[in-house]
């Protein structure tokens, strides 16, 4: 091989590297977003989107716009009062950041990302607690600036807020089906095993265990 | 380009290659001890963690340090006994490990992860079952002993294991264990560990130590 087919073939391998270490950087901001959205971190949350007047926060709440609206929602409305971590130990808003899809432009400079939020909450109202289990779908996009990435705009799609006990469907609508379900119809090619609790089984491990390799 | 110039380049991609492969290693040893967890296999569970003094496990049981305290932990006190999986089928512990942020030291033999833990657990509880959601946050040390990354210190902050509305246990089986206070010390487990150093449960309002700087400002996160 020529120096100069080296040097290709190393300049097509840093410009490889440097799109999966992109795409690992991301999702460590975005996890980050999640630890830090358990305990309403409110600044460590505001420091991760980027200062473009482009940035975009879309929840529930409503769509905010530039950083002041990033400032606005995540200070609870008091964008002048910074808010470290909530001071209420009994809030409690675990949105676990999963599933994630990311993907760089061609440009290295922004990429875009869909995730699953998931988790537990517990929110005081007035001297009483609402316990719940929120779900939904992050689309988001990101920007490299000055070598770091950041969030751009963040829109998510929740689901459901479901109470504790009672699930998340209306329980005038919910029916209860028997979790034996007859699917001779799809006439199988060959009985399944019987994985369902209790059933003791355990999905056979395709690897060794990573330590003894036994 | 002279070739010493495309030696150095070649040394530093080897370099970052090695971190993401590190990463990989890493998130696929976590994640092994979950599934690993979900039948308490208990053989494999100890062979994930370094054979040393500085290993540790600190969960809501208690602190456990060294390897053959972490081995009466996981063999439920009795060490000398092997627990390939558990033996009752109406035990279920899955503790799914979601969420991963690894970060490996410069020198490449030491690394840090913070993780979520989540999952359904059934715990069969004086004749009855317990069914539960488990919650919570680990951060974890990793070692890179004799060229494999290992389990050195796991810290588990419970946040919640909450009884199930509508159970998928069946209901005349169905027996509800609140896990809602710390361990007891006078457990039989203390002859072997210590008590755990924080009580994580919700509402304690506890939060598990950051390993990580915010990664756009740079700045401590104190808790």
């Amino acid at each position: 091989m020529t120096v100069e087919e080296l040097e290709a073939k190393v300049k097509a391998m840093e410009n490889e590297l440097q799109r999966l270490k992109d795409i690992d950087e991301i999702k460590c901001l975005q996890r980050a977003y999640g630890y830090y959205l358990e305990h309403w971190m409110a600044e460590d949350v505001i420091d991760l989107f980027s200062d473009s007047p482009d940035v975009v926060v879309r929840v529930r709440a409503g769509v905010f716009y530039g950083k002041e609206g990033v400032k606005r929602f995540f200070r609870h409305g008091r964008v002048d009062v910074e808010l470290k971590v909530q001071d209420d130990p009994k809030f409690f808003h675990q949105v676990m950041q999963l599933s994630p899809v990311v993907h760089i432009n061609p440009d290295g400079k922004t990429a875009k990302g869909r995730w699953y939020g998931f988790g537990a909450n517990a929110f005081p109202v007035d001297d009483r607690i609402s316990q719940g289990w929120m779900n939904g779908i992050y689309e988001n996009e990101y920007v490299k600036e000055n070598g770091k990435w950041k969030i751009l705009k963040l829109c998510w799609y929740m689901t459901f807020h479901a109470s504790h006990r009672n699930g998340w469907i209306d329980p005038s609508k919910e029916v209860i089906v028997p979790d034996n379900p007859d699917f001779s119809a799809l006439k199988p090619d060959a009985p399944s095993e019987n994985s369902i609790y209790p059933s003791g089984f355990i999905a056979p491990f395709h690897f060794k265990n990573p330590v003894t390799d036994k | 380009m002279t070739v010493e110039e495309l030696e150095a380049k070649v040394k530093a991609l080897e370099n970052e290659v090695q971190r993401l492969k590190d990463i990989d290693e890493i998130k696929y040893l976590q994640r092994a001890y979950g599934y690993y967890l979900e039948n308490w296999m208990a053989e494999d569970l100890i062979d994930l963690f370094v054979d040393s003094p500085d290993a540790a496990l600190k969960v809501a049981a208690g602190q456990f340090f060294g390897k053959e305290n972490i081995r009466h932990f996981f063999h439920h006190t009795d060490k000398d006994i092997v627990i390939e999986k558990s033996d009752n089928p109406e035990f279920r512990h899955q503790v799914m490990q979601l969420n991963g942020v690894v970060d490996v030291a410069p020198d490449g033999k030491t690394a840090q992860g913070r993780w979520y833990g989540f999952g359904a657990n059934a715990f069969p509880n004086e004749g009855g079952i317990s069914p539960n959601w488990m919650g919570g946050t680990y951060e974890v040390d990793y070692v890179k002993d004799n060229g494999k990354w290992k389990l050195k210190v796991v810290h588990w902050c419970m946040a919640f294991n909450a009884p199930y509305g509508g159970s998928w246990v069946p209901e005349s089986r169905r027996n509800d264990k609140k896990t809602d206070t710390p361990y007891q010390p006078d457990s039989p487990l203390m002859k072997f560990g210590q008590p755990p150093a924080e009580n994580a449960l919700y509402p304690s309002g506890y939060i598990c130590p950051f390993h990580f700087k915010n990664p756009v400002s740079g700045r401590e996160t104190k808790v």
